[in-house]
């Protein structure tokens, strides 16, 4: 038959080694995403590590260090510029080139087209070159670390005129201009696959399954993608105008007449402030960015682990659509005491404090969804649950911040470190774990060690509650981020002990993260194999083999006949029904009929 | 299934964590374990008073939401339940509906009484207010009073010299003969509103005095315009909170609050060196 | 490349269900009634588009700021503008008479007003670099007075896209010329024509901008 020799075509196509490294298939380029983001992420907290050490115990020297790093740490002794250069790769390489790669790079080329019941995304050529040039702007991040000066010292922020003049510090030369090649390179990456998803989830979607029946982790990714593709160009346009400033000496960030080291700066009349709007006007909206698909993720998590509908299936999909047009309207919170205009901080502190309802009611249908549940209690699902609890502090946390009256006090405070450290780096990694844990069977055919799963479960969520609580509260204090020193002040001598333990706590934190790569790396040799629906769960992902074969379906597309929520309907001995079973009623109370 | 069942124990220790971070975090806040710098400013005390009722907001809010999320995380993994697809649009609605006005409601309240609070911190000073100015510079502070005759001398960037004239004070206005200048040392008249012309001669720095509840960013090419009026007496401290470079983490000054013959003693005796 | 017969292989498997897989055969993407009926490549454009609406809408915010700022001084209005306005709108009239004959099959004249297209719009990049090299002859730099430096910026952001326009219409020409299919060309060639309409249009904008406002 003609069919089948297409297929062993197929089959022949696969084998070779630049074949499936150059790969165009979503699946294999989803998992080098994830795993270049979890390399990323190691290096990360590589570098968080050494910056707690510095924040407990500074000026000790650790000989071994100063051996690796013979210019930022002489001696073994951490100098300032080598702290803040840590403290700039660590924020980018986190905010950008792990948690905005993992989620739409990693789990959404992953799950799209699986979902959605699509062959493969809509631009394969554009998805793969998507990934080599992110990859390319992960090794130019990196690099920054080891060019001449050194780091940036700027921040991830990397606010002029201090990231424009490379006087106005070491790293501030050939670093940060590296650092914005990377950004840009990051950008056109991310921008390729913003166009992709956006593509593939309007127009490949398989027959039956409207928008109103796509899983929410298609939501979650949809409105992500919406809000980077948005958002993204702008930064883009911040980072041509300052490389400009930096290397055609204009003056679109630089004032006139600004003295550094004695020397007068030949620019004039640039606006410090235009820097911060654009950069805003994307770094606010780059926490959605983030957080939006984790939610996603989480929320398909926690509908298996019910085995009853998603409270407020319907509801959490307005949610999203709202967070994507109020994020782009917030961003002026970052600037209250930056030299705003004050009436233009008071309607910014109105915006952002409305934010604070979608967030709120997205939070409520996850928790109201474990009412009259009949919840299975496994690893993704206690990362599902350790979620739930740290965004809702971490939002809480934010009351605080968008209120602009309260943000004077604490704003560039630890305060803003506990409070962003919740809400987008730990609620999203907890996200990526329980994701991470839920489909890796489907990735790679087999189950990761659960228990491993517990023991880095538990340590991660008594880790992050305790570091990122105590920051919260030294924050109060007034002690100051972007310090390399903190003995400076005597209003923060009061923390100075408790600081040793935080350090203490987030470095095991941080090396407890070995758990889950040891895990995952481990399992893909010799974990339980499964090649079946080990969850049971009812989106389309299940319904093909494990792992997918290229063109993710064997034969024919599955239709779809009702929505993915389909859980606690007797179906047999089973109690769900997958979305492409159409023979049984159909319980869909978000369905056609009822709309009409 | 028994799958659930199996797995009680961990339901159990996540909710026992839950409660101790509850417990624990109450008491971090409620016992003040670290709390504000003493205040020292009169619009301060504004602000506190939004932290205190932004903190009982947020405090029921979080006491609430964790007890019913380990409430329903214990009670719905028994598995005892029999199977049954419960999905109940109109409820769905009216929950969210609910929540949704809680949460506006408090944002609301906030909003109200904040905005108040932020316009009176940024309200028009009143014309007896004494003027400081403070520059920013990597890393140092740089202080200057205008003296009797309440005009600061010219400045030109073209004499700075960070060992010896730090600001590129002009030597022949004379204007500036009377003009006091210090090195991060700021000394002020005890209730008596102080403008504070905030400038900075390279990078963005930001004052930050943790008393007296003050912080704006010293941006270059502008001007900016802080006022506030101490109503304690102390010494206190100054602060960069804006990074500004390697040494940022240093960049300290010392603000003396005192009365006001105090004051004019120091004004002398600097005017004499 | 090696990796299209994969997708070859793949698009003849579910070409049974008629979910085509590039949706090149009539069929647009996942073929299924419930996919929202645009063509992937023609949404993938328009979404395109709006991220370049979007940079631009950066870039030209930025001028808005500085324009209405303290320290603006105008630099004069460089007149090689007019004549590369004119040569980019009139790239669009090739364009559109290209089209036109394209429709009524007549190939040599579609192919004829290819090529004018191609050398109106490298006449226009080289009329942009022109323009550059007299600003920088009359004293013009990327330092000094900002509205110079926006002029570079923005004509340079500018002129990347019309770059990667040239290259696009270089494609379709070259497959014209080795008559690739006809009925995919004319589809590649209806996607170029809107994005190089967005890019004259987008040049309007700036130059109004940058000299009228």
């Amino acid at each position: 038959m003609e069919a089948k020799s297409t297929v062993d075509l197929h089959e022949k196509t696969e084998t070779g080694w630049m074949r499936r490294i150059f790969s165009q298939d979503h699946k294999v380029i989803g998992k080098q995403y994830m795993i270049t983001a979890f390399v990323m992420a190691a290096i990360g907290g590589i570098l968080s590590i050494l910056m707690r050490m510095q924040l407990a115990w500074p000026g000790e020297s650790w000989p071994l260090l100063g051996r690796i790093f013979p210019e930022g740490m002489p001696d073994g002794t951490m100098t300032p510029e080598f702290y803040l250069g840590l403290m700039t790769i660590h924020g980018t390489v986190m905010a950008i080139f792990v948690l905005t790669a993992v989620f739409t790079g990693g789990f959404g080329n992953y799950l799209i087209p699986l979902q959605i019941g699509a062959r493969d995304m809509a631009f394969p050529l554009l998805n793969m070159l998507s990934y080599w040039i992110y990859l390319l702007s992960c090794i130019t991040v990196i690099l920054a670390l080891f060019v001449q000066g050194g780091a940036p010292i700027s921040g991830w922020t990397a606010y002029p005129p201090l990231s424009a003049l490379p006087e106005a510090g070491p790293g501030q030369g050939l670093g940060q201009t590296v650092w914005i090649l990377a950004i840009a390179l990051f950008i056109v990456a991310s921008l390729m696959g913003t166009l992709n998803y956006i593509t593939t989830i309007f127009t490949m979607r398989t027959k039956g399954l409207n928008m109103m029946r796509l899983p929410l982790n298609i939501w979650g990714m949809l409105s992500s993608s919406i809000i980077g593709l948005l958002t993204f160009p702008v930064l883009l346009a911040a980072g041509v105008f300052l490389l400009f400033d930096r290397l055609g000496s204009s003056s679109f960030f630089v004032p006139g007449n600004l003295v550094v080291g004695d020397q007068l700066i030949a620019h004039s009349g640039g606006n410090p402030l235009l820097w911060q709007h654009l950069f805003w006007f994307f770094g606010h909206p780059e926490v959605y960015i983030v957080i939006v698909p984790a939610m996603g993720l989480v929320a398909e998590v926690l509908a298996a682990n019910i085995r009853k509908p998603v409270f407020g299936f319907r509801i959490i999909i307005y949610c999203w659509i709202s967070i994507v047009i109020l994020s782009l309207i917030v961003w002026g919170h970052h600037m209250y005491v930056s030299g705003l205009n004050p009436y233009v901080g008071g309607v910014f502190a109105i915006t952002t404090l409305l934010i604070t309802v979608p967030s709120a009611v997205f939070l409520m249908c996850e928790v109201a969804s474990l009412w009259r549940a009949r919840i299975r209690v496994n690893v993704p699902m206690l990362f599902v649950l350790g979620f739930i609890s740290i965004f809702a502090i971490g939002g809480l946390g934010g009351f605080f911040l968008g209120s602009a009256w309260t943000d004077i006090q604490l704003h560039d405070t630890y305060f803003v470190v506990g409070h962003f450290h919740l809400t987008m780096a730990m609620a999203p990694l907890f996200g990526m774990f329980a994701a991470t844990y839920y489909w890796f069977p489907k990735m790679f055919g087999r189950m990761m060690n659960m228990t491993l799963g517990k023991i880095h479960f538990w340590f991660t969520l008594i880790g992050s509650y305790f570091v990122f609580l105590m920051m919260h509260s030294f924050g109060l204090t007034g002690m100051l981020r972007h310090n390399s020193d903190l003995t400076t002040y005597d209003f923060v001598q009061s923390i100075l002990t408790a600081n040793v333990t935080v350090s203490i706590v987030s470095i095991i934190l941080a090396s407890a993260q070995i758990l889950f790569l040891f895990n995952f790396f481990w399992s893909l040799f010799k974990g339980k194999k499964e090649d079946g629906n080990p969850w049971e769960a009812n989106t389309l992902e299940w319904t093909t083999q494990t792992p997918p074969p290229h063109g993710n379906w064997k034969g024919d597309l599955p239709e779809v006949h009702r929505w993915p929520y389909d859980y606690g309907l007797p179906n047999g001995e089973k109690d769900f029904i997958p979305q492409n079973v159409g023979s049984l009623a159909t319980a869909d109370p978000y369905g056609d009929i009822d709309d009409q | 299934m028994e799958r659930a069942n199996k797995n009680r124990g961990d339901v159990w220790f996540w909710t026992f964590l839950l409660t101790l971070m509850v417990v624990w975090t109450v008491w971090l806040f409620l016992g003040k374990v670290w709390w504000f710098p003493e205040l020292a400013s009169v619009h301060g005390a504004d602000i506190d008073f939004m932290f205190t009722v932004t903190f009982i907001g947020v405090g029921i809010l979080f006491v609430l939401f964790h007890l019913i999320l380990g409430f329903l995380s214990v009670r719905y993994s028994k598995n005892t339940e029999e199977v049954k697809h419960r999905v109940d649009r109109k409820l769905e609605y009216r929950v969210a509906g609910a929540v949704a006005v809680v949460i506006f409601l408090f944002d609301v309240t906030l909003a109200i009484m904040g905005e108040t609070a932020w316009m009176k911190v940024y309200a028009e000073s009143p014309a007896d207010a004494i003027t400081v100015e403070v520059t920013g510079g990597q890393f140092a502070w740089y202080i200057r009073y205008p003296g009797d005759d309440g005009v600061f001398g010219r400045t030109d960037v073209h004499l700075m010299d960070s060992a010896t004239n730090p600001l590129g004070i002009d030597p022949d206005d004379s204007y500036g003969n009377d003009d006091i200048f210090t090195v991060g040392d700021i000394h002020l008249p005890v209730d008596r509103p102080v403008n504070v012309f905030l400038r900075s001669k390279d990078v963005l720095h930001s004052f930050f005095l943790p008393n007296q509840r003050i912080k704006q960013d010293a941006v270059p090419g502008m001007t900016m315009k802080v006022s506030f009026t101490p109503n304690l007496a102390g010494s206190f401290e100054l602060a960069c909170a804006q990074l500004c470079g390697l040494g940022h983490y240093r960049m300290a000054g010392n603000v003396t609050i005192e009365s006001q013959d105090e004051f004019a003693t120091w004004l002398t005796e600097q005017s004499i060196d | 490349m090696a990796t299209s017969a994969q997708h070859e292989s793949l698009k003849e498997r579910s070409g049974d269900r008629g979910n085509g897989y590039y949706g090149g055969n009539g069929n647009f993407g996942g073929g299924s009634d419930d996919a929202f009926p645009v063509e992937p490549r023609r949404l993938g454009l328009w979404l395109f588009l709006i991220s370049v609406a979007m940079l631009f809408s950066g870039l030209a915010s930025a001028f808005v700021v500085h324009r209405l700022g303290p320290a603006w001084e105008a630099m004069a209005f460089p007149g090689i503008l007019w004549m590369n306005t004119l040569v980019l709108l009139l790239s669009g009239v090739t364009l559109e008479l290209g089209r036109a004959s394209a429709k009524n099959g007549n190939e040599l004249k579609y192919k004829v007003f290819l090529a004018a297209t191609l050398v109106l719009g490298v006449w226009f990049l080289v009329g942009q670099v022109v323009a550059w090299s007299q600003l920088v002859e009359s004293g013009v730099y990327s330092s000094g007075n900002i509205h110079g430096s926006f002029f570079y910026v923005l004509t340079g952001v500018h002129g990347v896209h019309l770059v990667s326009g040239v290259l696009f219409l270089i494609v379709i020409a070259i497959r014209a010329w080795l008559r690739k299919s006809r009925d995919s060309n004319l589809k590649l060639f209806k996607l170029f024509a809107t994005y190089w309409h967005f890019l004259a249009g987008l040049w309007i904008v700036l130059v109004c901008l940058l000299f009228a406002f």
